[in-house]
């Protein structure tokens, strides 16, 4: 017995020491590998991070392509990094051992961000094209987060890969405003927000033991995310120019949308308050300071300061102006150039500081004046009373007792020239809209002002007697011209003419003053008179009659410019309403007014600007106006003081007020259905795909990843045979068959309905078992590869869904399957 | 078809007759329990000790017996009564008028098996002892130390009705033990074939049955059994449902260290009955339920459904 002990002893004592020597040998290589599985992460996790980083870097690729506008470049670039990001998640995923060592990663990482910074030479000597450096750090910032994301098997890497992700994502957004940027933006928050809940979950359920299963709730997370968001593509999709601008504005930031927000902090401020810039002025207009600094032309400010002990600047044509605050002054000194260009564009190449040594040239504009705000807007600038049947005079001021009453006001630390609206005893106006206007090339001393301003304010102006009303509104500066660049914020009230309508108005009657109502003595104003009869025929007198001429003029006359009256004509109004029925809108807007006249109503024409939305700069977030856009329509009188805008000319908006919430909603909705409508087939069919998609995802993906295991998966390993266990496991829940948890595949082999397959679910169970469990370094097949890939191509393709389901059907094909697995064992 | 490499016998043909006649031998002590007799085996090969629980009559002698005429050692039984001495288990030391010396006296637990009939009779201070015994495979008696045998197996019953007067093991020392199995009523049909078996048999002829495990047999068994591979992922397995058991609001205590290598050793011994020569988590969970019942300190019936609580909460590895 004795024997037999020493002999056991001497036999098994070496491989004890063996292992005990393997044990500390490979002490180190165990704590990395517990420190591998501790930073190791799951596949859900993983799919959260690289989509959340492919967004990112699509949206860094938008900002990028922002100014040059290449679409199709852009997408290509997207769909390249895109695919290859998810190529190499896939195959790293995959070999995870092949970067289980830091010291493998990191040179590769290094290697990514070198090698983005060292194409940018080559691309400029040889494809004559680059980028600015910053743009240039950030890509290989972005490269570095596509490697981190591939890598995101370990969450020190995803962890990385998101913080980057952000940083990328808020540069982007803050120095672009490309189409599709906000819903990406929305779309990675969203990923965002997920992969922070799972990874605390993940991080949490790592220290917990679960005392039941969790379930993701995936059918209405992913129907809550893909709902909205297919809303939401469609709109940018097939309405970009509309479903989506019905919507700007609803939500502005601080800075870089160009609208306007009562509620943005302050400092970079954005709408009527514009970007203050210090150093490099010409970069950013409209600007508040920017014109009166040294320059030689007549400013509105005076630079002399009475604090400021030194003879004046001598400056020729030295007009009214107003003495600036001490803290203003400090700024004279700089450089200034004139920014006549109202741009606001920021240039991703800068130049160094001596730059501004060198001579600056100005940057010359057609445009009269920009306007940043809402458009259509009509701009006054002159009014005419008395007409002749040829010529329109200005009547001039009334007494002062007329005039209206002005005041300043100091609202926000902003002085505004304050102009009192009369009441018409109804609420007839429906919000205010508050515009921006920097004068460039505009003579004279007239603020251009829309119709009802209650509000004019230039910065630092705060003396009324700057300003001179006059008794139709029209406010101007009480001197010689318009200061060039001078940014003016005028606030108007809006007119609701559905509120008009329905008090009819009858009052419209009251004349206002005689000039107003007069028409020549002639034949023509009796023809007149008896057009204006037939066109408002049945109507009562007030508003309807004065809309129902509006419309006729809109309705059947064309504007054109180029149809001029003749010289020797006498009547231009009957000559343009009976015969030549086109001309420009002069035209129309004195025809309007004699007809209105010819009625008993008072009416004057008013000369002006029309701000067009077709000018409206999208990047500029501004609308130019230019010396062609110089308008006329006509004003009727309602009483108390109260003209309204008649617009006559066709193709010139009617002024409405600003929409509200509401409004703006529902005309999202309408352009949302008008575009659903005009791509009815397009949409009817992906939302059938989408269903029949949604209806047979899981049996899709489960003939997807059945071809990735056959085709894909590499043949004859361990990898594969554990696989074909997860396979097995998706079809038996297909089947219904769902296992319990914690239970083996042994063990729910044993339920009554899967008696038929039994013997082939233990079989997988016993090949899947020795791949996941019996020793590492041996071969798994002792005959040869192929026998054993044949055994478990059979294994697969005999326990398909309908099989584990009990299906009769299926039982032909897994028998000719069967049947083609025999023969072939046979002859191998 | 059965080309793979797991197919390879694992263990030797001579072996698997032993095991086969272990099997058929304690079969036909115990008829219709082949479970039991299959965790009996697990837990002897595990180098376990055994505790049987269950109602007198139902044959815990009978299997013990049986065990020991099998593999061929001394047998021993202790039948605990509240005055049994720890010398009683151990042995004690006796002066010799003819030596004029004292001589040791071994106790029972010096045999191959030692049946320690209801344990739970005998006074804490006899448990003790007999439990050290079974932990330490030694005996210290006035300064000396004896080892016992090393295919030394307790096989010790306690009766879960009729507790007056009784000593329940506490849980520190239950840990001592392997296994706890319940041996169960018969069926029918089971029962007939005894019966059957019993007219005109001679029971001294079931004591008098050559041994099948021959001298050091045993011993190899064992020691092949501890090198079964187990994977690290099973590894982890274990480690996970021995932290269930630690958290789970219904067991009061967890399974210790001690009671997670007999988990994995057990475990090994399963794989090895099968034929396997790695463990899986199948071969877990057939251990499982006889292993922690004896740890965690619950009933019988709501061990079963507290430890099938844990299975399902810990996953499976991947």
């Amino acid at each position: 017995m004795t024997d037999v002990h020493s002999r056991i002893r001497s036999r098994v004592l070496p491989e004890r020491k063996q292992r005990t020597r393997t044990a500390v040998g490979s002490g180190r290589a165990a704590e990395t590998n517990r420190t591998l599985q501790a930073d190791a992460t799951s596949l859900r996790l993983h799919v959260i991070c690289v989509v959340a980083t492919l967004i990112a870097a699509s949206i860094f690729t938008l900002t990028e392509h922002d100014d040059h506008r290449h679409t199709w470049w852009c997408a290509f670039e997207i769909t390249v990094q895109t695919l290859l990001v998810i190529v190499g998640t896939v195959f790293f995923r995959t070999r995870q051992r092949l970067l289980r060592d830091s010291s493998v990663v990191q040179p590769i990482l290094v290697m990514v961000v070198a090698l983005t910074l060292l194409c940018e030479p080559f691309q400029r000597l040889f494809l004559g094209h680059g980028h600015p450096f910053e743009v240039m750090v950030m890509h290989s910032q972005s490269n570095l987060m596509l490697a981190l994301a591939v890598c995101g098997f370990r969450l020190t890497f995803q962890r990385l890969a998101m913080l980057i992700a952000v940083f990328l994502t808020i540069f982007s957004c803050t120095i672009s405003n490309a189409v599709g940027l906000l819903p990406l933006t929305i779309l990675f928050a969203i990923g965002c927000l997920m992969w922070l809940v799972a990874s605390w979950w993940e991080t949490v359920d790592r220290r917990l033991v679960r005392t039941e299963q969790r379930r993701w709730p995936w059918i209405w997370l992913g129907t809550s995310i893909a709902v909205p968001s297919l809303l939401m593509l469609t709109a940018v999709g097939f309405g970009a120019n509309t479903v989506t601008t019905a919507l700007r504005g609803f939500m502005p930031s601080s800075g870089g949308t160009g609208q306007f927000d009562p509620f943005s902090r302050g400092g970079v401020k954005d709408g009527d308050a514009l970007v203050a810039g210090n150093e490099n002025i010409k970069s950013f207009a409209p600007l508040e300071d920017a014109p009166f600094l040294d320059s030689d032309k007549p400013s509105l400010y005076d630079v002399f300061n009475d604090m400021f002990d030194e003879p004046p600047k001598k400056i020729k044509d030295q007009q009214r102006s107003v003495a600036l605050p001490a803290d203003v002054l400090k700024h004279i000194h700089q450089q200034m150039a004139e920014a006549k260009q109202a741009g606001r564009e920021f240039s991703l190449l800068r130049s160094k500081k001596r730059a501004d040594k060198k001579r600056i040239h100005d940057l010359e504009t057609h445009a009269m004046f920009y306007v940043a705000g809402r458009t259509p807007a009509r701009f006054r600038m002159e009014v005419y009373d008395h007409f002749d049947g040829i010529t329109w005079y200005p009547l001039g001021d009334l007494p002062d007792a007329r005039q209206r009453r002005v005041e300043m006001k100091q609202i926000d630390e902003r002085p505004w020239l304050s102009l009192p609206l009369p009441g018409r005893g109804f609420e007839m106006y429906a919000g205010s809209d508050t515009h921006s206007v920097k004068v460039v090339n505009l003579d004279g001393n007239v603020i251009p002002t829309p119709p009802h301003v209650v509000g004019v304010s230039i910065d630092r102006v705060d003396r009324e007697d700057m300003y001179s009303v006059s008794t139709a509104s029209v406010v101007s500066l009480q001197r010689q011209s318009i200061p060039q660049m001078l940014a003016i914020s005028v606030t108007s009230e809006c007119v609701d003419r559905n509120a008009v309508r329905k008090e009819r108005l009858t009052s419209l009657v009251q004349p206002s003053h005689d000039a107003t109502r007069l028409l020549p003595d002639d034949s023509s104003s009796e023809t007149i008179r008896r057009l204006a009869e037939t066109w408002t025929v049945g109507l009562p007198r007030g508003w309807l009659q004065v809309e129902a001429i509006e419309a006729r003029l809109r309705q059947d006359y064309i504007v054109d410019r180029a149809a001029k009256i003749s010289e020797d004509c006498e009547s231009p109004v009957t000559e343009f309403l009976l015969e030549q029925r086109r001309g420009p809108e002069y035209l129309f807007a004195s025809s309007a007014a004699s007809l209105l006249r010819s009625l008993g109503y008072s009416t004057r024409l008013v000369s002006g600007f029309y701000a067009r939305p077709e000018n409206y700069d999208d990047h500029k977030q501004h609308t130019a106006v230019f010396a062609a856009d110089a308008h006329f329509w006509c004003e009727v009188f309602i009483g108390t003081d109260t003209w309204l805008t008649v617009e006559p000319s066709p193709g010139y908006a009617i002024p409405v007020p600003p929409p509200t919430l509401w409004t703006r909603l529902r005309s999202y909705g309408q352009q949302l259905l008008h575009a659903a409508v005009a791509n009815v087939v397009a949409i009817v069919g992906f939302l059938l795909l989408a269903a029949v998609l949604m209806w047979k995802r899981r049996r899709i993906f489960e003939r997807l990843w059945t071809w990735q295991w056959r085709w894909l998966s590499r043949s004859a390993a361990p990898q594969k045979t554990r696989e074909l266990s997860t396979l097995v496991d998706y079809r038996l829940q297909l089947a219904g068959m769902k296992r319990a948890n914690g239970t083996t595949l042994k063990r729910w082999a044993q339920q009554p309905q899967l008696a038929e397959i039994r013997p082939l679910l233990l079989r997988t169970a016993e090949v899947t078992d020795f791949a996941m469990f019996g020793p590492t370094g041996e071969p798994l097949v002792v005959a040869d590869a192929k026998t054993n890939e044949r055994e478990l191509r059979y294994l697969e393709s005999v326990l398909s869904v309908g099989r584990l389901r009990g299906d009769s059907s299926s039982n032909i094909w897994s028998s000719i399957v069967r049947h083609r697995f025999h023969f072939s064992a046979r002859s191998a | 078809m059965t080309t793979t490499r797991q197919a390879k016998s694992v263990t030797s043909s001579s072996d698997l007759s032993c095991i086969d006649a272990m099997r058929q031998r304690l079969n036909t002590a115990l008829r219709g329990k082949q479970d039991v007799v299959e965790m009996v085996i697990v837990c002897l090969l595990a180098r376990g000790h055994l505790l049987l629980e269950d109602k007198p009559g139902l044959g815990k002698t009978t299997l013990a017996k049986a065990l020991a005429s099998a593999i061929g050692g001394t047998f021993a039984r202790a039948q605990c009564t509240p005055d049994l001495l720890p010398s009683d288990i151990t042995g004690f030391n006796i002066f010799s008028q003819k030596t004029h010396e004292f001589e040791f006296r071994r106790g029972p637990v010096f045999s191959d098996v030692l049946l320690a009939d209801e344990i739970n009779r005998a006074t804490p201070r006899t448990q003790s002892a007999l439990l050290e015994a079974m932990a330490e495979r030694q005996v210290t008696v006035d300064a000396l130390r004896f080892e016992l045998s090393r295919q030394f197996f307790v096989i010790a019953t306690q009766n879960p009705i009729d507790q007056h007067g009784t000593y329940p093991l506490p849980e520190a020392q239950l840990d001592r033990f392997a296994m706890k199995l319940s041996v169960g009523y018969p069926e029918p049909a089971d029962e007939l074939q005894m019966l059957q078996a019993a007219v005109g048999d001679d029971e001294s002829e079931t004591e008098t049955l050559a041994p099948i495990l021959q001298d050091g047999e045993l011993a190899g068994l064992q020691q092949r059994v501890q090198c079964i591979h187990v994977a690290e992922a099973v590894q982890d397995y274990l480690i996970r449902i021995a932290a269930a058991t630690r958290r789970h609001p219904s067991i009061t205590l967890g399974l210790s260290p001690r009671g997670l290598l007999t988990l994995q050793r057990t475990a090994q011994s399963r794989a090895f009955l099968l034929n396997r020569r790695f463990v899986t988590p199948d071969d877990v969970q057939d251990v499982i339920v006889p292993v922690l019942s004896v740890r965690i300190g619950l009933e019988s019936h709501e061990a079963s459904r507290v430890i099938e609580e844990v299975l399902e909460a810990v996953p499976l590895p991947e």
